[in-house]
């Protein structure tokens, strides 16, 4: 089922950085550092909850047109069926949800401190907030990654897709902003969010798992 | 085979026991489709493909004009992946001529040397049944002659789709 995955990781990856989508995300990154920045400089303290919604912002709308398309990139230039000839469409999905877990990690371990640091937050909290990261990280490329394989199947352009999202991972979104406010603010995790956030994660995972050869057949 | 109330073609019955096997057509007859459903990337709306032995037993190296390849990737890049994804251990780029071009990125070939890397990336590893989707289509004579050196060379069996026949090949096929 896996077969192939660690070099259809590794082909994600370099396709992920070389490609133009890495300007956009070099650019909202920047775009919202320097809306980070320049807060302090006015000197405008920024709420707990603001500032968990500036992390979510820059690790979620950084990569989802990235993960999105990568989907539709693939299925629209025919690579799609010639890795299917050779590997399983779940070793294919789960590559590239691991490919956008990585980059958004790797993003939020640039941005996370930075922010931490500049906007006045408790250093203490940071491994904290650094953990509900990776869950929420993977949370949102499986979801992401699922909506973004059946949207690359109906044939849905690359930039209606993130509308059609937005929807599906609001919810998911607004838990992680809460959870790490509640860390920015308390240096506490509700469990009881995390424990949502992870029974979503897992069921995602189960779900492409058991369905995704189904899906392949009937789509 | 349909798609949505369109029927593309039907009433197709063919034994493709030769080693070499052509499908004729013209645009829009379903060729391309043909050859995805041969290769089992898309199932028939109606009717039934047997393979001897089994599909899951038979390698498949297949091109077709609808495909293109990694635009970020070099030559090389793009063949190790393929060559690696279908556990082949050893490739050799002077087969197609792309040596002089391995470090090309894929968006930078023309379009005779984007063919060529296709269909160097589809004989990868001498699979046992070639799909070949209009191969010729922007080879150049160089091209051309290499394709047919290549053909010629396999013993093993090859489905070709074209809108162009040469006199001489026998068509198995016409949609």
């Amino acid at each position: 089922m896996f077969s192939g995955f660690r070099l259809l990781f590794a082909k994600e990856i370099m396709t992920l950085t070389r490609g133009k989508s890495i300007f956009g995300v070099s650019l909202g990154i920047a775009f919202v550092l320097s809306f980070a920045v320049s807060m302090p400089l006015a000197e405008v303290a920024l709420d707990p909850t603001v500032i968990a919604t500036l992390i979510w912002t820059i690790l979620f709308f950084s990569t989802i047109g990235v993960h999105l398309g990568s989907f539709t990139v693939e299925e629209n230039q025919g690579t799609y069926d010639l890795l299917k000839l050779a590997t399983s469409p779940t070793a294919i999905f789960m590559s590239k949800v691991a490919a956008n877990t990585i980059l958004m990690l790797v993003i939020g371990l640039v941005c996370i401190p930075l922010m931490v640091l500049w906007l006045g937050v408790d250093v203490v909290v940071l491994p904290t907030v650094l953990l509900v990261s990776i869950i929420g990280c993977l949370c949102l490329s499986l979801s992401e990654g699922f909506i973004g394989y059946l949207l690359s199947k109906a044939r849905v352009g690359e930039v209606a897709a993130p509308i059609i999202l937005l929807p599906v991972v609001l919810p998911i979104l607004v838990s992680l902003i809460i959870i790490t406010s509640s860390v920015l603010e308390k240096g506490t995790i509700s469990i009881n969010l995390v424990v949502v956030i992870v029974s979503l994660s897992l069921a995602i995972l189960v779900a492409s798992l058991l369905f995704l050869p189904m899906l392949e057949e009937w789509l | 085979m349909r798609f949505d109330r369109n029927i593309v073609f039907g009433d197709v019955s063919c034994d493709f026991t030769q080693r070499l096997s052509i499908i004729c057509g013209a645009n829009g007859s379903g060729k391309t489709t043909l050859m995805k459903i041969l290769s089992g990337l898309v199932n028939p709306t109606s009717g039934k493909i047997t393979y001897t032995p089994g599909i899951a037993n038979i390698r498949i190296g297949f091109d077709s004009p609808y495909i293109h390849l990694y635009p970020d990737l070099t030559v090389r890049e793009i063949m190790d992946f393929f060559s690696r994804l279908k556990r082949i251990e050893k490739y050799d780029l002077r087969e197609w001529e792309l040596h002089k071009i391995r470090h090309k990125k894929y968006k930078n070939l023309s379009s005779g040397f984007k063919q060529r890397v296709k269909l160097a990336q589809a004989f990868l590893g001498n699979p046992d049944l070639l799909l070949l989707d209009e191969p010729e289509q922007h080879l150049d004579e160089g091209g051309k002659n290499l394709l047919k050196e290549k053909l010629s060379q396999r013993e093993k069996m090859i489905i070709v789709s074209t809108n162009n026949p040469e006199s001489e090949q026998k068509i198995v096929l016409w949609l």
